[in-house]
């Protein structure tokens, strides 16, 4: 029995030791970023964590010189409207690939994932001149659409994959029980994919939130968005770490509420999971 | 006879009437017009102080200006994708001088503007580097002329004198590393950032008499005086006068460098002397004890130094020229830089204007301005006139990169002269292409 | 009846959107890879060269040099990547109070824009004033005068690190929601038969999350060789070309050397790359039971 005990005792302590090895490493970088955004023009050359914090930094996103509110604005259009589309789509398709016989399954998942095979970089010249044409430059509608074609693609792909995972048979005691497919879907199989889809609204988000390319092409003042304004930080000066480091920080915060909100709806999609 | 005569100049008098009047529509006609002018971002106080002074543009001609602000770093893909598409969305914007030839098709060639004498307002290697194939492409609003920036306080606690050879240079240079904790100098050797790190392997090169490319566009760098120009150049790391990190810095990462007081000597554009002395990201012992003065050269060799410049240009598929070449005439106006800069040395501009940027043969030998300035503009006036300029040939961003490439590996260590060999190999290869 | 087409109703509204949106830009960029087009000479796209351009890059220096890098650089961030990602899942799918609150934060490495990403870890890597070389510094001093980017080894060292530092947190929280859905009755029995933490995973998780681990290993596969930003950022390809991926050379072919045409080609080789790993993967998750 004491055996059993101090083994226990030493598991737990090897697994606090490595959940603090992982912290270290992914968040000591985040903290000294952190620090960073808190640090004036000359402290940002020296290692010292002891010095005078400064608002200085944050103050200057949100002068009027900084278009921010704006760049904020048209970044949180561009995030919603794409998951908006991107999600229904995403699911209806990966419910249907996961749960149907058709014809060419293999290919089509292939084919659908190939349309991300080519970097980005090659096809921004085509949208140019094509949104040239349709009056869309500098829009958040080009953004959106642009960007619908690298999300729905990846979210099918997640999707698909935690939907294998979860047994039919509930779905068959609903169909035997009458209900629509469509009801099944909302009722039964949207709960169990939970996780699934959350972890794919997750990865699209945060990839149309950092998109910069097409960005970086398709807009020029109105529809700029929070990368490319990330990017005013770099100059001649070379750049400007600590104010880029403060934009950085603020730029972040909607993934990480959008994580505390979805953290309970986690565990719930995954005990529903498992009650099978 | 007479009748004929008075009819002659009656019709002489329309004539001059209508273009009276054509001139006065022209002028209508443009001031409905909106010029935008595209720039890069990263706070840059000439841009700024443009961009504040466009007002008192719009109210002399009714003319609108809007600026938009591009990264610097993606200026290129930019430019590009608007010249493709073959409507710009801007009608004027300004690029690296390294991007220059390969765009210039998207430009449309100034000569049709004004005439040469024009251009005899600015230092003529700025001009030629504004230049090609016969046509001047941009005005050189902005340049930047290379200087030899030094701690004064360092060298005169040494009883040092500044270099004006680079053996002088490697003298000095031991004496500092010797004396101080200090690196004597801080060149930096990464690859990339459009080239960075030929300026100063550039000057070492012309002063030895060797040349990037001869008449014939052929390769020549690899000459023996070009291999003994660039094991200096490269000396300056391995006798360990500069840091081991210049390896890996770009430009403004050594510029950091010497500003936190790590080095005694730095070579580079000299629009950053005022971001030295004042600057509070300069350490306090650098702060109002940095000099300067012209670049080292050969014992017994020509005086040389590298520019580079960041042109503006007019877009080729504007449907606003004649309102953007106004805008573009109003700002070559001599007084109007002199004006910028003068309200930057008296700070009677917010921080974010401040500029010292001069271009102009008579600013450069402005008593005043010499005088507010510390006298760096006629050093800088004395670099503009000795000045060499990179080719200007279509593949140079190319061969710019290849060499780029080349002295970064020789500064992890490569063989000079097979690295250089290599190098001129490819670029051979290239050119015949 | 309805039912027949029901399943193509489901599927239509998403092929629709990504045909309309993919297509166009595919198709135009593989034309302009079989011909002559370099911009510095014309506007107008040139004559029609077929594979030419295709054949080019295999005497071309640089771009065996970036294949080698793109191969070296996916590798082993892949590898690092995955394996990393599976531990961290194994020690956060617990249900704690404060594992729930770790696995919220545990994205923002991953959120963090990837140009900030690379400019920040190239200040902590510079030798004088980062904070990297200081720690290593310090824990192992011969390693202090280390120039983390000045060398070619260790400035891909540096790279793949950050490119796992970005992805771990998202392929770990893959792994977490997969290993969290699994049924604990299985673990338990697995208990009973007095199967040790070793033979539990080997036996039973990770036969079971085999399908998750496939998907995420090409996606991750694919997001390696078209890492772009914070290669620029971080080290610019060099020094020398030692960190130049192939997607580095192909944005500086089309838009710094304007060779249009050569720039797409080597895209699509890029691609054909990129098949070749997914097909090898996807091989072995066909064979899987389900997933047809």
């Amino acid at each position: 029995m004491n055996t059993v005990k101090r083994k226990k005792v030493i598991y737990s302590v090897f697994e606090l030791i490595g959940v603090l090895l992982v912290v270290t490493f992914l968040f000591f970088p985040i903290l000294w970023i952190l620090l960073t955004a808190f640090k004036s023009g000359e402290d940002v050359y020296s290692i010292s964590v002891i010095f005078e914090p400064t608002l200085d930094n944050f103050r200057r996103i949100f002068s009027s010189a900084y278009n921010f509110e704006n760049y904020y604005m048209n970044s949180l259009i561009v995030v919603f409207f794409t998951l908006i589309i991107t999600l229904p789509v995403s699911i209806l398709a990966a419910y249907s690939i996961s749960r149907f016989k058709i014809p060419g399954k293999t290919l089509l998942m292939f084919a659908i994932l190939a349309t991300q095979f080519i970097p980005l970089i090659v096809n921004v010249i085509p949208f140019f001149s094509a949104f040239r044409n349709w009056g869309l430059l500098d829009t958040t509608i080009a953004l959106i659409i642009v960007n619908l074609g690298h999300t729905i693609p990846y979210a099918i792909w997640l999707i698909k994959g935690f939907m294998d995972s979860i047994p039919k048979d509930m779905e068959e005691a609903g169909a035997i029980d009458g209900a629509s497919r469509l009801r099944i879907i909302w009722n039964i199989v949207l709960p169990m994919a939970k996780p699934g889809i959350i972890t794919a609204t997750v990865f699209c988000f945060v990839v149309v939130w950092n998109e910069f390319m097409f960005a970086l092409i398709l807009t020029s003042q109105e529809a700029v968005t929070l990368p490319v304004a990330l990017s005013y930080f770099v100059g001649e000066n070379g750049v400007i770490w600590n104010e880029m480091a403060a934009a950085g920080i603020i730029y972040v915060i909607p993934t990480i509420i959008f994580m505390l909100i979805v953290r309970k709806q986690f565990v719930k999609g995954m005990s529903a999971g498992a009650i099978k | 006879m007479k009748k004929s005569i008075l009819a002659i100049m009656l019709i002489g008098f329309i004539a001059v009437l209508a273009a009276c009047n054509n001139g006065s529509d022209g002028g209508a006609d443009l001031e409905d017009q909106t010029v935008t002018v595209a720039v890069t971002e990263g706070n840059i106080g000439q841009f700024n102080a443009w961009e504040a002074r466009s007002e008192q543009f719009t109210e002399e001609t009714g003319i609108e200006v809007e600026f938009i602000g591009i990264p610097y770093d993606n200026l290129l893909d930019r430019i590009t994708a608007e010249g493709i598409s073959g409507d710009a969305s801007f009608d004027v914007v300004t690029h690296l001088d390294v991007m220059g030839p390969s765009i210039s098709q998207f430009l449309e060639p100034l000569n049709n503007y004004a005439d040469d004498d024009f251009f005899d307002r600015f230092p003529e290697s700025i001009v030629e580097l504004s230049t090609y194939d016969d046509k001047i492409y941009s005005l050189p609003l902005r340049a930047n002329a290379q200087v030899l920036f030094y701690r004064e306080d360092v060298f005169e606690d040494l009883g040092l004198e500044p270099p004006t050879t680079w053996e002088e240079l490697e003298e000095v240079g031991e004496t500092i590393t010797a004396e101080t904790d200090k690196s004597a100098i801080t060149p930096y050797y990464q690859a990339g950032n459009n080239g960075q790190n030929l300026a100063i392997w550039a000057t070492y090169l012309w002063g030895n008499g060797a040349e990037i490319l001869d008449e014939n566009n052929n390769p020549v760098f690899n000459t023996s005086e070009g291999v003994e120009a660039t094991e200096k150049y490269i000396g300056l790391l391995t006798e360990g006068l500069a840091p081991e990190g210049a390896v890996s810095f770009a430009e403004q990462e050594s510029r950091t460098h010497f500003k936190q007081g790590r080095s005694a000597m730095w070579i580079g554009w000299w629009w950053v002397y005022s971001d030295f002395n004042a600057s509070d990201s300069s350490a306090e012992e650098v702060q109002g004890n940095v000099g300067f003065t012209t670049v080292p050269t050969w014992e017994g060799g020509e005086q040389v130094a590298s520019v580079s410049t960041f042109p503006l240009a007019m877009m080729e598929s504007s449907k606003n020229k004649e309102a953007a070449w106004e805008f573009m005439e109003w700002l070559s106006n001599p007084e109007s830089e002199k004006s910028i800069v003068m309200d930057s040395l008296n700070e009677e501009v917010p921080a974010d204007q401040f500029s010292t940027d001069i271009v102009q043969l008579e600013n450069l030998r402005d008593e005043e301005l010499n005088e507010l300035g510390d006298g760096l503009f006629n050093i800088g006036g004395d670099s503009f006139e000795n000045a060499r300029t990179f080719p200007t040939i279509p593949q140079w961003p190319q061969i710019s990169d290849i060499l780029s490439r080349a002295i970064s590996n020789m500064a992890t260590g490569e063989d000079v002269q097979s690295e250089l060999d290599a190098a001129a190999a490819e670029v051979e290869q290239l050119l015949q292409e | 009846m309805e039912n027949r087409f029901f399943k193509y109703i489901l599927l239509a509204p998403a092929l629709l959107i990504m045909g309309a949106i993919t297509i166009f830009p595919l198709a135009r960029s593989l034309w302009i890879s079989l011909h002559e087009w370099n911009l510095t000479e014309s506007l107008e796209i040139g004559s029609f060269i077929g594979f030419d351009n295709y054949v080019r890059a295999f005497s071309d220096a640089n771009f065996w040099n970036s294949a080698w890098v793109t191969l070296i650089f996916t590798v082993a961030t892949v590898v690092a990547t995955i394996v990393c990602a599976i531990l961290v899942a194994l020690l956060l799918s617990k249900e704690k109070p404060y594992i729930s609150y770790l696995r919220a934060v545990l994205i923002i490495p991953f959120a963090l824009s990837p140009a900030l990403v690379g400019y920040s870890w190239r200040f902590m890597l510079n030798p004088d004033y980062g904070v990297f070389s200081a720690i290593i510094g310090f824990f192992i001093p011969p390693l202090a005068d280390v120039v983390w980017l000045g060398n070619a080894v260790t400035a891909m060292i540096a790279l793949i690190s950050v490119a796992v530092w970005i992805w771990l947190p998202f392929m770990s929280l893959m792994f977490i929601s997969g290993i969290m859905g699994l049924p604990k009755e299985v673990y338990e029995a697995a208990k009973m038969d007095g199967a040790n933490g070793f033979q539990t995973f080997f036996r039973i998780t990770l036969p079971m999350i085999q399908p998750i681990v496939l998907i995420a290993t090409i996606l991750m596969t694919m997001f390696a060789l078209k890492q772009f930003d914070p290669i620029v950022t971080l080290t610019s390809g060099g020094p020398g070309n030692s960190t130049e991926v192939l997607n580095f050379l192909v944005y500086n072919t089309s838009f710094r050397y304007f060779d249009m045409g050569y720039g797409a080609a080597l895209g699509y080789i890029l691609a054909i790359i990129t098949v070749a790993f997914v097909l090898v993967y996807m091989r072995k998750l066909v064979k899987g039971d389900d997933w047809n």
